[in-house]
């Protein structure tokens, strides 16, 4: 289990390292001059023993022969003086002879304070010490004559081998303290100055972090090569770790971006389905009464008073129609009339109208950029745009300012067009900018909230939601940069018109003036009222009018009857219009098509059903609106639905 | 008296000289030893007359045992000795180097032991008793030199037949006398040593001498007994009146020698009373007093010019001498 201490001091460490080192070694080197010095000991020994015993045999035997038994005591007392023996002993056969016995004994031994005295044969100790002995080597003493004189007897003993080999051992152990005390103090200086005392400025110099613990110096560049490697490395190390710290910031910064995006897109996607679904029920309503309202006032042409009731309520369903115009225009459900534009044109188009809204006090400024790209757009969508954003620039603004409309082209590289959630391509750039009162983060997270406003009374909330709606019908997108006090400005992205992909395909045609027909007309609607309403619409014109309120229903109708043209509602519960219509032409190719919503939906669309979509009938429908279409359709060849 | 003498020495160069003197008593007397390297040698027998006189003088019986320069019969003379359980030994030994042996051997045994002249290389002793032999041959060197000068031989070479040197009072004569020559200026000494001290081994040192070195005009004999050898080696080379002798140690005719000029000069010790000097050391010790360690007696110098004068030191040293005897 690791702790969260440090386990040892590199003194310490690397002090019993030496320590053990310098012992095994020098224990190793002492038992090798151990051996090797007493085995040397005991040579020399031996070889002292038997030069002794050749030098003192000849002298000694011509002492013994006259009697000097002093002088060879001498000589004995100088071969203990000269050679490292233990003791000397002679044999004397003639003394012993006038001692009455065998031989006498003298010679010299080494006492133990290493003075030599005289050897006595009744001096027990003496005796002892001589069993004692390491070696001995003892050799008869003979005249010329060959008699035997007396002996000589040389002992060694191991008593002076052991004091050398002790000291050896002293030595030994004295030489591997002062080598290790050596070893470690010079060791310890060189760490201490040239690993230790830099790694100490290091950890320093690591230590002097900035708010994130990062360093804020650099570690000098100098000392050993290895302390120069670690600088460089530990130096490389917090330039990335600063590099990584500026890139993770960046990311955080465009994750935030994106997540704001993808917040506001979700919120904004969450409230273009709530206000699509009422706009598309109250669409539905507001078709039954418009359109009940209208054949009213056509029978009511007789009473005149009664007739301009009807009108009354026709105008306010056109009103209310309005509104839920831009309510689905926000959530993008809305009939969209794209065509090739230039935004230039469009400003210069739309400038007078725009001075004059923006009244005097307020200097309009147009910076458009030469040979702008073309942009396919539903030009009055982006009047619309441009009038909503001029007059919040213009209520921003509280005494004089200046509103800049500037356009330029740009080619989004794919980091910027990420951070803008936008397809890496071209796209044209319109920016308005003003001079106004800026905006805090927490009003800009809702500028485009529907119903979202800072005027008060004066507006309506509805004029920024209806141009985020457009921006996203557009592929384009909307980004907003300003702070309280110094102004704002809109950057709207709008892809670059390609000319290859989009093919404009015109809905304008021949306008038949008369709407009456014959043909068999299946209409198809799970709303019950739209229903009775279509039904007596294209009654009253003379068509033959079958109804069915879902796909099911519709089908089995086609089975039964001969069918001219099958008027279909899009969102149905069972089978959508799309769907029904694909069976249809299918089964039926002669059937003519047409649909109707009160959402632009597009997700459904393939090459087929794409000029189903093209020519939808948006919902609230004006009766001859539904007349003229279906008289068209049907008065259209065959074949040109199928392409 | 010269008869005399030299029959008493004589009567001592037997192995064993029974000198007891019976006195009645009623405690067994301390019997005492005295071994000498050779009592043929007047020397030495006059020292063992003083010591003889001295032991009965005291009460003691002595026992005299000559060892004829003979090593094995000295150690045997101890052995004896020891066995005897003797009260102490008066030893002359055959050279100082063997007297370390007697010593140590009586050491062991317990018995006391005085030296009487030689001396000894070591051991333990009760006292050593002496001449003053480096002063003697110091004024012997003196009256050699100024001799030679006298006789115009300045020059000349001088001889030393010695005594061993191993013993100390060989090495303390010849230290004296070269002293003596050196201070005078005379650098030609050569010097042969005895060892069997017969007459032939004198005659035959001096003859080689003479005949090695031709201006050789004095010769040292260290000792005394073979003088006749070299009084013959000189006569045998015709240099009779070429070469004067110096003896050390005095022979009985040595007066009458002096006297008619054959010697020039000698030094006499005293051993008659370095024999009582050595038994007095003995009695001492035996009875618990305290000795003189090493006691150095003076050498008589007795040349032409005064001995007339110093015929009363040599009758006290050697006893029995008569006056009328001298003077002849």
């Amino acid at each position: 289990m690791k702790t969260d201490y440090p386990e040892r001091s590199l003194y310490a460490t690397l002090g019993i390292i030496i320590i053990s080192t310098v012992t095994i070694i020098t224990s190793i080197h002492s038992a090798y001059v151990y051996i090797e010095t007493k085995n040397k000991i005991i040579q020399e020994m031996k070889y002292s023993s038997k030069h002794t015993i050749v030098t003192l045999q000849k002298n000694i035997a011509n002492l013994i022969a006259s009697y000097a038994i002093n002088e060879y005591d001498k000589l004995t007392l100088s071969e203990m003086n000269h050679r490292a023996n233990f003791a000397i002993i002679v044999e004397d056969y003639n003394m012993g002879k006038i001692l009455g016995k065998k031989a006498y004994t003298s010679g010299k031994i080494k006492a133990d304070n290493g003075n030599i005295i005289d050897y006595n044969p009744d001096n027990n100790e003496q005796n002892k010490q001589l069993e004692e002995c390491y070696y001995s080597d003892r050799d008869d003493i003979t005249s010329s004559q060959g008699i035997k004189l007396g002996s000589i007897t040389i002992y060694i003993s191991d008593h002076s081998m052991q004091i050398q080999l002790n000291e050896i051992i002293k030595t030994t152990i004295i030489k591997s303290v002062i080598l290790s005390v050596f070893l470690i103090l010079s060791l310890f200086i060189t760490i201490r100055f040239f690993i230790l005392q830099p790694l100490s400025n290091i950890i320093g110099i690591i230590n002097n972090g900035d708010a994130d613990g990062i360093p804020v110096k650099r570690i000098p560049n100098h000392g050993s090569t290895e302390i120069f490697d670690l600088a460089n490395t530990i130096n490389h190390m917090i330039r990335s770790i600063k590099d990584s710290r500026i890139k993770l910031t960046e990311q955080h910064n465009k994750l935030k971006v994106h997540e704001d995006q993808l917040h506001r897109s979700q919120k904004m996607d969450a409230l273009g389905t709530l206000t699509g679904g009422i706009a598309h029920d109250f669409n539905n309503i507001l078709g039954v009464v418009s359109g009940y309202a209208e054949l009213l006032e056509s029978r009511l042409k007789e009473q005149p008073k009664l007739a301009r009731y009807a009108h009354e309520i026709v105008t306010s369903g056109e009103r209310g129609a309005k509104l839920t115009r831009k309510l689905l225009s926000f959530s993008r459900n809305v009939e969209s009339k794209e065509s090739k534009l230039n935004l230039n044109t469009v400003l210069y188009e739309e400038k007078n109208m725009l001075e004059k809204t923006l009244t005097v006090r307020i200097k309009l400024v147009l910076k458009l950029a030469e040979d702008l790209w073309f942009v396919r757009l539903d030009k009055s969508d982006i009047e619309d745009a441009i009038l909503n954003m001029s007059i919040n620039a213009m209520h921003a603004i509280a005494a004089n300012g200046q509103l800049t409309l500037q356009t330029h082209n740009e080619s989004l590289s794919s980091l910027n067009a990420k951070q803008l959630g936008l397809e890496a391509k071209d796209y044209v750039v319109l920016s308005i900018i003003d001079t106004g009162c800026g905006m805090d983060k927490k009003i800009r997270e809702k500028i485009f909230d529907p119903f979202f406003s800072t005027k008060g009374e004066k507006g309506t909330g509805l004029g920024l939601s209806q141009v985020y709606g457009f921006m996203e019908r557009s592929k384009g997108t909307i980004n907003v940069s300003s702070e309280p006090g110094q102004g704002t400005q809109l950057n709207l992205y709008f892809p670059r018109y390609e000319e290859n992909n989009n093919k404009i395909l015109s809905a304008d045609g021949h306008q038949p003036t008369n709407l009456k027909g014959n043909e068999a007309i299946l209409i198809v609607d799970d709303e019950p009222a739209l229903l009775d309403l279509s039904r007596e619409i294209l009654s009253q014109q003379g068509y033959h009018v079958f109804c069915a309120e879902g796909a099911k229903q519709a089908l089995e109708i086609l089975a039964a009857q001969h069918i001219n043209c099958l008027f279909s509602d899009v969102l149905m519960p069972d089978m959508d219009g799309y769907q029904l219509a694909a069976i249809v032409q299918k089964k039926y190719p002669y059937i003519k098509i047409q649909l109707t919503s009160g959402f632009s939906d597009d997700r459904h669309l393939n090459q087929q059903s794409d000029t189903l979509h093209q020519y939808m009938l948006y919902k609230p429908l004006s009766s001859h609106s539904l007349l003229q279409r279906i008289r068209t359709l049907l008065d259209e060849p065959e074949d040109i639905q199928g392409k | 008296m010269i008869l005399i003498l030299f029959s008493t020495t004589f009567s001592y160069s037997e192995h064993k000289v029974n000198t007891s003197i019976e006195v009645p008593s009623p405690e067994p007397r301390k019997q005492l030893i005295y071994i000498v390297s050779d009592n043929r040698i007047p020397f030495w027998a006059i020292m063992g007359r003083g010591i003889t006189n001295s032991a009965s003088m005291l009460g003691y019986e002595i026992n005299i045992y000559s060892s004829e320069n003979n090593a094995k019969r000295e150690l045997e003379f101890i052995v004896k000795a020891i066995q005897d359980k003797v009260s102490g030994i008066i030893v002359s030994p055959t050279n100082s180097s063997a007297c370390v042996t007697i010593l140590k051997l009586a050491k062991s045994a317990g018995i006391p032991v005085v030296i009487s002249d030689v001396g000894t290389d070591g051991g333990e002793y009760v006292a050593y008793i002496s001449s003053n032999n480096r002063e003697g041959a110091y004024q012997i060197g003196k009256i050699l030199t100024k001799k030679l000068f006298e006789l115009g031989w300045g020059e000349s070479k001088i001889g030393i037949i010695a005594i061993p040197q191993t013993r100390l009072n060989g090495q303390a004569r010849t230290a004296g006398f070269i002293q003596a020559i050196n201070e005078s200026g005379f650098k030609g000494v050569d010097i042969k040593q005895q060892s069997t001290f017969t007459k032939q081994e004198t005659y035959n040192l001096t003859k080689g001498m003479i005949i090695e070195h031709p201006d050789l005009h004095a010769i040292w004999l260290q000792g005394s007994n073979r003088y006749k050898g070299v009084l013959q080696a000189i006569a045998d080379s015709g240099k009779k009146d070429k070469i004067l002798l110096l003896t050390f140690d005095a022979q009985p005719e040595f007066p009458e020698l002096i006297r008619q000029g054959i010697l020039l000069a000698s030094a006499m010790q005293q051993p008659y009373l370095m024999g009582q000097e050595a038994v007095s050391a003995m009695d001492r010790h035996l009875n618990g007093k305290a000795v003189e360690k090493n006691r150095q007696l003076p050498i008589i110098i007795i040349s032409r010019e005064n001995i007339a004068q110093q015929l009363k030191t040599i009758k006290r040293t050697f006893p029995g001498t008569q006056e009328t005897d001298i003077e002849n």
